[in-house]
């Protein structure tokens, strides 16, 4: 991490940003606004790690700006554009990160931390929703999969 | 035929399905005439050739081609694509109507008349079983209920047409060429049947995209399970026959008096003609504009009665009339009336309203109980009356109408019971479609003596999960226990077992096993065993001495519990001892003693009250002291210990709801003193009503109902509260609660047409839109409450759920449902809110009973919400006005930024602050 600025974008510009995201979806507008307030904004700069392999993952990111490449040293595994996530899975438990992040141009990312959030899903259990859905749709893709390819 | 609003709106159709309805009005349109062909050139043959005693013939003769059609579509049905089987079934009715035409030049013999007439009825099958085949694969229950009056009167002008025609043309062509004009118009339909596939392929390839549907081999075996195991089935099977039997004995009755009344053959082929024109054109009438309204206002339920008890009318009043005058003629008009009044309703009304009713169920079982009905019913139906007809003839050797009439009467009465039985399973079959995963679990006993052999040997021989789980069964499910199996579970190897069997004895209070726990503490092996023993005996010890040793312990955590039993022990003076030990130490100026003193009282917090935790939370200044007091309350908390913990409530929110949640019921009366005596309002009291809610119980049910009627409230959570403590409205309170859903069905009509001026909008209104979209789900949540609060709870919650799911096939179900389940003029309003459709349509549904003004710009919306009218409206509503105000430059009035400045929610004041900038 580079350094940290000041938070420019309105609490209602953040909802709506999560709005966007896939995982938030289906989450009405009035409870994400319980959830923009967690939202930290980083910047980082071109070829900054955001966090390595094996590390403990404790937040997840969203991308405002740039793209990000997950890699497995120099494996490559998808590149990030923006309004996309990573590291969504750290803010449900605390495995270790499968991959590592790296910024491939100056980046704007919002960070959501696990604690807060857990806070949060307390009294807010339909933000959990999101996260059940996605976890439920990859889930689905695993099984047909693996039916699909029985060897 | 324009697709105007006028149209749309008369005929009941939503802009979205109007082109596949139009395809299918003609799709049925050129058939039914092609039919109708069929039908004059052969009824007219026939008639011209035999006498009509001689039809219940072709009824019986119809009957076995009906059924051998309905085996083999059953079967083809299965092996063929949906799409080709149905165009095979068009090119195989004009195949076999021109075949009757060229065998009518080459075969005079009387067979002949006899199976061509017979073919009209399996003519008639097959287009029925192809068209509503079609059409239940295209529509929802909702839709069908709206649609189906229209769709399947494209038959009604075209045999209007058709019959019209043979009036003009028969005198000059013969009867026989008709059958080539209805070969023609067969073909003719194949262009609209081939459209409507094109267009609707997904519904006629699979089903569902991701799901594929796999056909059994034994269809008939299927018929014959779907019959026996669907009692609605069953049922409608049943009135659909009674329904078709009136028909074809009325008929009967009628035509065999035009035959006397017409003895020249043109004639009569002209007067039949002319009748069935007339019929056709009354059945078009109600069908398109009074079937769909009728369903609607009335209900699915109710409109069912409407033909058998015209029927019964008719019948009684021909009975009633001949008594007074016997004039044949006048009885034989009467006759013919009622005739065409059945004929009409039963297209019209009773045919559309029983294929809605099965609607509901899975495609495959709705299509198969359509086989069942129009495949297997009607051609008993056909069979009963012809033989019915032919021994009343040959009894009476005439055909008597009277006779005739008081045998309809039999019938009708016993189709208007079967209607009865039918709509007593309807909403049951509802409910079971939404939820297809039902269970019960039937209760059970545990007392007799080959069911405990078998639990005591799996106790012995059990690992220590099972044998957890048969201590957690026998537990609830035994009465009174048995000593001799808690024995064997306390002998049992596990730890986890021995210290589950003590809790169990222990929350019980059994004395009786009190030597066992002391001999489990005189093993002492595992400390954790010892300690749940200690507190054991001590809580169920009933003299200071029988414990004295254990409460003198030296060991601190044996003697900690010692002292919690105690202080569980429902003797006064064995409480005593250990309640000063415990205020002594709450007293003490040490923390690790406070500590202590707290963690035995909450390990007791269901048990025991201390005096001393009332003043503790009030003085002690600790943060992590007062949150280890707080979790001291529980069930058995004093109104005092409840009062100061309320008090907490502004500093330790999280703590204190969880120790209200724990306290129960008690805690409902002190919370409504707390709410009274320090008037709070905004998020906390919303907190704490949520609490009572959650709760529940007859206190916390009373207080809420009087919070609803109050002023002073934050009602959507009161009414989420309501309905969430299991509340059930008696007449008095439904009468208010009514009233309150009215409001908000007024509220949420306002909301649509906020929604219908900003769709005509910029970019800007999007944002403001989607804000509305999400109080009007609110206000549906709230409607959703307030039925279940006042109607059938189950069926409520299950309609919530279909609606959640959000597919257009459950959201349908839920609305049938919610229109069965809850009072008409609010179930009406609840549908056209929230049912699937264009807001376009949804206002021009309401424009009637929308009280305000149309708004006309979105500032005017803007400033309505953040003037909070006429309801508050969540922050995020206002937040996204006062944004869009900034954003967008449309100027409102300072006064409404200014009001939200100092706003509780940070998102509401930053947008103020960033509004006003």
């Amino acid at each position: 991490m580079n350094q940290r600025t000041s938070d420019r974008l309105l609490l209602i510009e953040k909802v709506l940003i999560l709005k966007s995201l896939s995982i938030f979806r289906d989450t009405p507008e009035n409870i994400l606004a319980d959830l923009a307030p967690l939202m930290e904004e980083e910047e980082y700069e071109k070829d900054t790690l955001v966090f390595k392999e094996g590390e403990i993952g404790d937040c997840m990111f969203i991308i405002y700006r740039g793209t990000i490449r997950i890699h497995k040293e120099a494996t490559i595994l998808a590149e990030l554009g923006e309004k996309e996530v990573f590291g969504e899975l750290s803010l449900l438990d605390a495995e270790t990160r499968s991959a590592s992040a790296t910024c491939v141009s100056d980046c704007t990312l919002f960070r959501i931390n696990q604690e807060p959030f857990y806070e949060l899903i307390d009294t807010r259990p339909e933000i959990a929703r999101g996260f059940i859905k996605i976890l439920c749709k990859r889930l689905r893709a695993q099984n047909e999969r693996s039916v699909q390819r029985p060897n | 035929m324009r697709s105007n609003r006028f149209w749309l709106n008369l005929l009941n159709i939503q802009r979205s399905e109007w082109p596949i309805v139009k395809q299918l009005f003609w799709l049925q349109f050129f058939q039914g005439a092609g039919i109708s062909f069929f039908f004059t050139a052969e009824f007219a043959r026939f008639l011209e050739k035999f006498p009509v005693h001689e039809l219940p013939w072709v009824m019986v003769l119809s009957a076995f081609l009906l059924w051998l059609t309905g085996f083999a579509y059953t079967v083809l049905e299965h092996h063929i694509p949906f799409k080709k089987f149905n165009e095979g079934i068009i090119v195989f009715m004009a195949g076999t109507m021109l075949l009757v035409r060229l065998g009518s030049t080459f075969i005079t013999d009387d067979w002949l008349y006899y199976i061509s007439l017979a073919w009209f009825y399996v003519l008639y099958l097959l287009n029925n079983l192809e068209f509503w085949g079609i059409a239940s694969r295209l529509f929802n229950i909702r839709q069908s209920k709206r649609l189906f009056g229209v769709v399947s009167s494209g038959d009604i002008p075209a045999k209007f047409i058709g019959y019209t025609l043979a009036l003009v043309f028969v005198p000059y062509t013969g009867t026989l060429n008709l059958l080539l004009l209805g070969v023609v118009s067969m073909l003719i339909s194949i262009p609209f049947y081939r459209s409507i596939a094109k267009s609707e392929h997904v519904h006629f390839e699979h089903h569902h995209e991701s799901h594929v549907v796999h056909h059994s081999t034994h269809p008939i075996k299927n018929l014959y399970q779907t019959f026996i195991a669907s009692k609605i089935i069953r049922r409608i099977a049943i009135i659909s026959l009674l329904a078709t039997a009136c028909v074809i004995i009325v008929n009967y009755g009628f035509y065999a008096k035009i035959k006397e009344s017409y003895r020249d053959d043109v004639e009569l082929a002209k007067f039949i003609a002319f009748f069935m024109a007339g019929l056709r054109i009354a059945a078009l009438i109600t069908k398109t504009i009074f079937t769909s309204r009728l369903t609607t206002n009335l209900g699915i339920q109710k409109s069912l009665f409407i033909t058998p008890l015209v029927l019964v009318g008719l019948i009684s009043m021909i009975i009633g009339i001949s008594f007074i005058n016997p004039d044949e003629r006048f009885i034989f008009y009467i006759f013919g009336a009622s005739s065409i009044a059945i004929d009409v309703m039963r297209t019209a009304i009773n045919s559309p309203v029983l294929l809605t009713i099965m609607q509901p169920m899975p495609i495959h079982e709705r299509m198969r109980a359509h086989n069942i009905i129009k495949g297997i019913m009607d051609p008993f139906a056909t069979l009963f009356c012809g033989i019915l007809l032919l021994v009343l003839f040959h009894i009476q050797q005439e055909i008597n109408l009277l006779t005739l009439c008081s045998t309809l009467l039999l019938l009708a009465g016993g189709w208007l019971i079967g209607i009865f039985f039918v709509n007593r399973e309807y909403l049951q079959m509802l409910v079971s479609t939404i939820s297809s995963r039902y269970f019960s679990q039937d209760d059970f006993t545990l007392n007799d003596q080959e069911t405990l052999h078998k639990i005591k040997d799996k106790i012995r021989s059990g690992t220590e999960q099972e044998v957890v789980s048969i201590l957690s069964m026998v537990a609830s499910k035994q009465n009174p226990l048995s000593l001799e199996l808690l024995s064997l579970f306390l002998d049992h190897n596990s730890d986890a077992v021995k210290k589950e069997t003590i809790r169990l004895i222990s929350s019980k209070g059994i004395r009786a096993m009190r030597k066992d726990l002391e001999q489990v503490l005189q093993s002492g092996n595992v400390p954790e065993v010892t300690k749940e023993a200690t507190f054991a005996v001590c809580k169920m010890a009933e003299k200071v001495s029988e414990i004295s040793s254990l409460a003198a312990g030296a060991e601190s955590q044996l003697h900690f519990a010692a002292l919690a039993g105690m202080l569980a022990n429902n003797s006064r003076s064995i409480r005593f001892s250990a309640e000063e030990k415990i205020a002594g130490m709450l007293r003490s100026a040490n923390h690790a003693d406070k500590i202590t003193a707290l963690t035995i009282l909450h390990s007791v917090s269901d048990e025991y009250d201390h005096p001393l935790i009332s003043i503790f939370l009030s003085e002690e200044k600790n943060p992590d002291l007062i949150k280890k007091a707080i979790s001291v309350v529980g069930k058995a908390a004093s109104g005092e210990t409840l009062k100061s913990c309320l008090n907490l409530l502004p500093q330790y929110e999280k703590q204190v709801k969880k120790a209200l949640l724990k306290a129960g019921s008690h805690a409902v009366n002190q919370i409504e003193t707390h709410i009274q005596a320090t008037g709070i309002s905004g998020r906390q009291l919303t907190e704490l009503i949520v609490i009572i809610g959650k709760i529940g119980g007859i206190a916390a049910r009373s207080f809420l109902e009087k919070m609803i009627r109050g002023k002073n409230t934050d009602l959507p959570a009161t009414i989420k509260s309501l309905y969430r403590s299991k509340f059930k409205a008696d007449h008095s309170n439904r009468i208010h609660l009514e009233e309150v859903a009215r409001g908000y069905i007024q509220y949420a009509i306002e909301l649509v047409f906020m929604q219908h001026t900003l769709m005509k909008k910029n970019q800007a209104a999007i944002l403001l839109h989607n804000a509305i979209e999400i109080e009007l789900t609110e206000i549906r949540e709230l409607l959703l409450c307030l039925f279940g609060c006042m109607y059938e709870r189950e069926s409520i919650q299950k309609s919530r759920n279909a609606l959640l799911a959000n597919k257009k096939e459950t959201i349908a179900n839920a609305m049938e449902i919610i229109e069965v389940t809850v009072k008409k003029d609010l179930s009406k309003y609840f549908c056209l809110l929230f049912e699937e459709s264009t807001i376009e349509e949804r206002c021009n549904a309401l424009r009637s009973v929308y009280r305000e003004t149309e708004f006309t710009e979105i500032s005017s919306i803007m400033q309505r919400i953040l003037s909070e009218k006429p309801i508050l409206y969540q922050d995020w509503t206002k937040a996204c006005s006062l944004y869009v105000s900034r954003k967008y430059t449309i100027p409102i009035d300072t006064v409404y930024y200014n009001k939200f400045l100092g706003a509780d929610n940070i998102l509401l004041q930053e947008t103020a602050q960033f509004a006003i900038a």
